[in-house]
């Protein structure tokens, strides 16, 4: 600890104060009226997610309430088969991208800080923009209904259905760019989680002290960050074959439409356990609860969950079994499909051993854990069948597989979210929702469910297909399709009970008290509605069940728990930065204050995709002007790093901000770094599948030229040293020297940049889908090589205008990480531009 | 602490370049270019299949010692959950990794 102070070059204590006249309660209140629009406390953020996440559920609901309407007797003619389309694929596409996703994402930002003992996120803004980016790309794909062009594709948007010669309008346009904006949320979120699980735990809490959802908001967070980016690249290519007519996907210019069903599924597989972990997670949390016993097998829990997230990316293919794919390749998948079934099953097995260590108490979120180990287990059996290829090839695009599905999802995601909501609420309201009430909620729910989708494992087997409008009469469906539909309207039922029963609480509800369930975790240490700054004091803790084990914690007011950074000298929002592993504190991390910056950011970048799809090209000029503007505001800030404060605990001083490969910005650049280089390699993915399958096209393609491509790699060399001896001068004092070079390393940039155009110039993009990848992962390099150019101009000139002091390397340590995995890309890419055409 | 957490990760990272390349051997075979036969495939995974899986299994082998000596030690009792978690993870990458060579031995061509 005391090491990362010493390390410190340069010590100043001239840090910038916060309002000297308001006490600490005031400075973490959020904004009062319109300016909570401004806020940034994971508290707001995270109900918006939940609010904004659980009213998407509410739409998605409805249309599946049509399509089960629409269902309920064959040749029913309630929509139309146009209609119907648009209901299924709308129905889906929410349920995944803006509901599942974002509900998670929005418990993950609300308790993470509160479990970890941190008073925010490490990136607040971070988690404000991804909101609004999530809100306005939701807003762009529902908005499609208003101009009679929602989305009819599914909500895997298989080409060639999805192409302008299939799909003429601008449904997909719809979906492919509103659905875009809102992975941006979901990449964000990646970063942020990974940040504030590693670098803000409270001190003594180390990576095996953690409470278990950490570690599975931990692992989903690295496999959002890693399966996101293909979806990205796959959408951004599909949108250029519509807008641009590149051929990726045009067999008669060497594209293939397979190619979209692996990024998808590239994506869609790993997604699944994206939805499923976090919610496992929230049951590991509240079932020993309400056992009274820690979990079982702490742990195998934390092998399997990080078994499931690397082997969950080993089982894309299995969507494809009817593709056509080499039947060696099949039993590949089939071999990882049915592997991921032990940790999934020994995950299942700590549950169970759990339930026995005690007598639990039924309260509605464990009657909800119950159902969801009873749901989810059943709906893991069917997809164990499902991994056999055979059976597989027998029920593809049946019922069956819509049964699974549901059994998986609301099983796996929708039953413990309920099931947290009831946990977690008081949080939200300071009041416990019924239990009366939640017991019916559940068994309506359950028994609705279990009606509406085993039926359909049984529809499925009698051969009725997916995504069929209407069916014939007497074919052994109608019974089904009848009790299907019933089965649907109690599950509405139940859900529709509980939106009373939430309004109901808020008035009449019982008040909470301080940690009402007799939780372990450091959520529940104040009374609910705790305060925004979550801890007056950090608490040191030395048990993962500090609550049950640290009865110091549980006594008396917990405002006046000992712990760190009690005093506020500087009047700023600040929590204890610690150690990725040991949870040891090395710096204090100062936190952003209520900022309009986030928001205009995310104005921008939407205003962006939205011109794009009005087709008013021109005009999204001015939405990068104001995308600018708002990220250049929010990062031109007076730097805190170096002052050294002291922490309160021991006599020990930390320096704020510190220059530090553990620090909580490293580790983000890190994570940003890990997305850059999965959309990278998903490109190259789509190069090198092109290049196996299509070889008389890639015979075809032109070959970029050698000497640019050359110098290209030169660029790419000439980058990170210059970054590297920026940094080593601004390590010494000598800031003009190192603002020199910084602008040497913008032009080293924009000059390797040029020289991967050049080198491109020869390849015509629409002559082959191979050229047009070429381009793509050149674009995404220039694009990558933009981005460094303005980190250091604008490094450069924050050092120039007087706004960076000798010693404060943070920005240069940053740019450096950044310019270095930069320059690997682009020498990757030059070097495949020198070998990889010539190879065809 | 970080060497157990370097245990946990390495055996199902090795697991994750194992599937990638048996994958992209399958497809080099496999795909219209026909870049080797089978029976170059099957010597080929063969060879790939062993380093990883000696790899994880002295990994497995290192955290079995691990746990034992924490059960001895009281004082590392707070790594104790993170041994057995670098345990399991190595059992499961381990079996993992054997199952990824399967299908190569098992099918005398690419259709079976």
């Amino acid at each position: 600890m005391t090491q990362t102070a010493n390390r410190t070059p340069a010590a100043y204590d001239r840090a910038p104060s916060g309002a000297h006249d308001a006490t600490f309660e005031q400075f973490w209140q959020p904004p009062p009226g319109l300016r909570v629009l401004s806020s940034v406390s994971h508290r707001v953020v995270g109900k918006r997610f939940l609010i904004t996440g659980f009213v998407f559920f509410l739409i998605a609901g409805v249309l599946a309430l049509l399509v089960r309407t629409q269902l309920i007797v064959p040749e029913n003619t309630f929509l139309d088969s146009e209609t119907y389309n648009q209901i299924f694929t709308m129905h889906g596409t929410i349920m995944m991208f803006l509901f599942a996703i974002p509900m998670l994402e929005g418990f993950g930002i609300y308790l993470i800080p509160m479990m970890v003992g941190a008073r925010d996120l490490v990136f607040p803004r971070i988690g404000s923009f991804g909101y609004f980016c999530y809100l306005f790309g939701g807003i762009i794909v529902l908005s499609s209904f208003l101009f009679d062009a929602a989305p009819d594709s599914g909500w895997f948007m298989y080409v060639p259905l999805t192409t302008s010669a299939h799909t003429p309008g601008m449904s997909a346009d719809f979906w492919l760019i509103g659905i875009t904006l809102a992975e941006v949320a979901s990449v964000t979120a990646a970063v942020e989680i990974i940040a504030a699980i590693l670098c803000s735990r409270a001190p003594g809490m180390s990576l095996s002290q953690m409470p278990i959802l950490m570690w599975y908001l931990l692992v989903t967070a690295f496999m959002i960050a890693l399966a996101f980016p293909p979806l990205i690249f796959g959408t951004v290519i599909l949108e250029a074959e519509r807008l641009l007519g590149l051929p990726f996907f045009d067999p008669e210019f060497g594209g293939d439409p397979v190619l979209w069903q692996h990024l998808f599924w590239l994506f869609g597989h790993p997604e699944v356990y994206i939805i499923f972990l976090p919610a496992a997670g929230m049951v590991a949390t509240m079932l020993p609860v309400f056992v009274g016993k820690p979990l079982f097998g702490y742990g195998f829990a934390v092998a399997a969950v990080v078994s499931m997230g690397f082997l969950s990316f080993g089982l894309w293919a299995h969507h494809m079994f009817a593709t056509g794919l080499p039947n060696m390749s099949l039993t590949l998948f089939s071999a990882a499909s049915t592997m991921v079934a032990i940790p999934t099953g020994v995950q299942i097995f700590c549950f169970v051993a759990t339930l026995t260590q005690g007598r639990p108490r039924l309260t509605v979120p464990m009657h909800f854990i119950l159902g969801f180990l009873f749901i989810f287990v059943l709906g893991g059996l069917t997809g164990v069948m499902l991994a056999s290829v055979p059976f597989n090839l027998q029920a593809h695009d049946s019922y069956f597989v819509v049964a699974h599905l549901h059994y998986v999802l609301i099983g796996g995601f929708v039953f413990p979210m309920f099931g947290a909501l009831y946990y977690w609420v008081p949080h939200f309201t300071g009041r416990m929702m019924s239990e009366t009430l939640g017991k019916w909620v559940f068994w309506l729910m359950f028994l609705g469910f279990n009606l509406a989708f085993f039926m359909m494992h049984l529809t499925g087997m009698r051969g009725m297909p997916r995504r069929v409008a209407t069916y014939p009469e007497g074919i052994g469906w109608d019974r089904l399709n009848m009790l299907s539909s019933i089965g649907a309207y109690i599950l509405a039922a139940g859900i529709a009970l509980f939106i009373v029963d939430f309004f109901r609480h808020r008035w009449v509800g019982r008040p909470a008290g301080r940690n009402p369930w007799g939780a372990a975790t450091l959520e529940w240490l104040y009374p609910p509605r705790s305060p925004g700054y979550n801890f007056r004091a950090i608490p040191i803790i030395h048990s993962r069940e500090p609550l049950w084990d640290q009865p110091e914690l549980s006594r008396g007011d917990p405002a006046g728990i000992d712990g760190a950074l009690r005093a506020y000298p500087d009047h700023r929002r600040e929590t204890i930065g610690c150690d990725p592993v040991s949870g040891a504190p090395i710096q204090i991390l100062r936190l952003p204050h209520p900022t309009w910056f986030p928001l205009v950011f995310a104005l921008g970048l939407t205003m962006i995709f939205a011109l794009t799809l009005a087709g008013l090209y021109p005009w999204t000029m001015a939405g990068a002007v104001i995308a600018l503007i708002g990220l250049t505001g929010w990062i031109w800030e007076p730097s805190d790093s170096g002052v050294i404060r002291q922490t309160g605990v021991a006599g020990l001083a930390l320096p704020v901000n510190a220059v530090d490969r553990r620090s909580h910005l490293y580790v983000g650049t890190a994570g940003a770094l890990l997305i850059s280089f999965a959309l990278y390699a998903s490109i190259l993915f789509a190069g090198l599948y092109l290049w196996n399958t299509r070889p008389l096209a890639v015979a075809q393609t032109a070959l970029p030229e050698a000497m640019p491509a050359i110098a290209a790699l030169a660029g790419a060399c000439a980058t990170p040293i210059l970054a590297w001896f920026a940094r080593r001068l601004a390590g010494v004092s000598r800031l003009v020297g190192a603002a020199l070079l910084d602008l040497g390393c913008a032009l080293a940039a924009i000059g390797a940049a040029f020289a991967v155009g050049l080198a491109l110039a020869p390849v015509d993009p629409w002559a082959t889908a191979f050229g047009a990848v070429g381009w793509a992962l050149g674009v995404f390099v220039v694009l990558n090589l933009a981005v460094v150019v303005y980190w250091a101009l604008f490094n450069a000139l924050r050092k120039l205008a007087g706004a960076v002091r000798p010693g404060q390397t943070l920005p240069d340590l940053l740019l450096a990480s950044f310019v270095n995995g930069t320059a690997l890309m682009v020498a990757g890419a030059a070097v495949l531009f020198l070998v990889l055409g010539r190879m065809a | 602490m970080t060497r157990l957490v370097i245990w946990t990760v390495c055996p199902i990272l090795l697991w994750a370049v194992h599937f990638g390349v048996v994958f992209a051997l399958i497809s080099a075979t496999c795909g219209p270019r026909a870049l080797m036969t089978p029976e170059i495939l099957r010597a080929t995974v063969s060879l790939v299949t062993v380093f990883p899986a000696l790899g994880v299994l002295a990994l497995l082998v290192a955290a079995a010692r691990r746990r034992g000596r924490i059960v001895a030690d009281t004082a590392l009792a707070p790594e104790a959950s993170l041994a057995a978690t670098a345990y399991w993870t190595a059992t499961i990458s381990l079996l993992a990794i054997l199952l990824n060579a399967v299908p190569v031995a098992v099918l005398s061509s690419c259709s079976g």
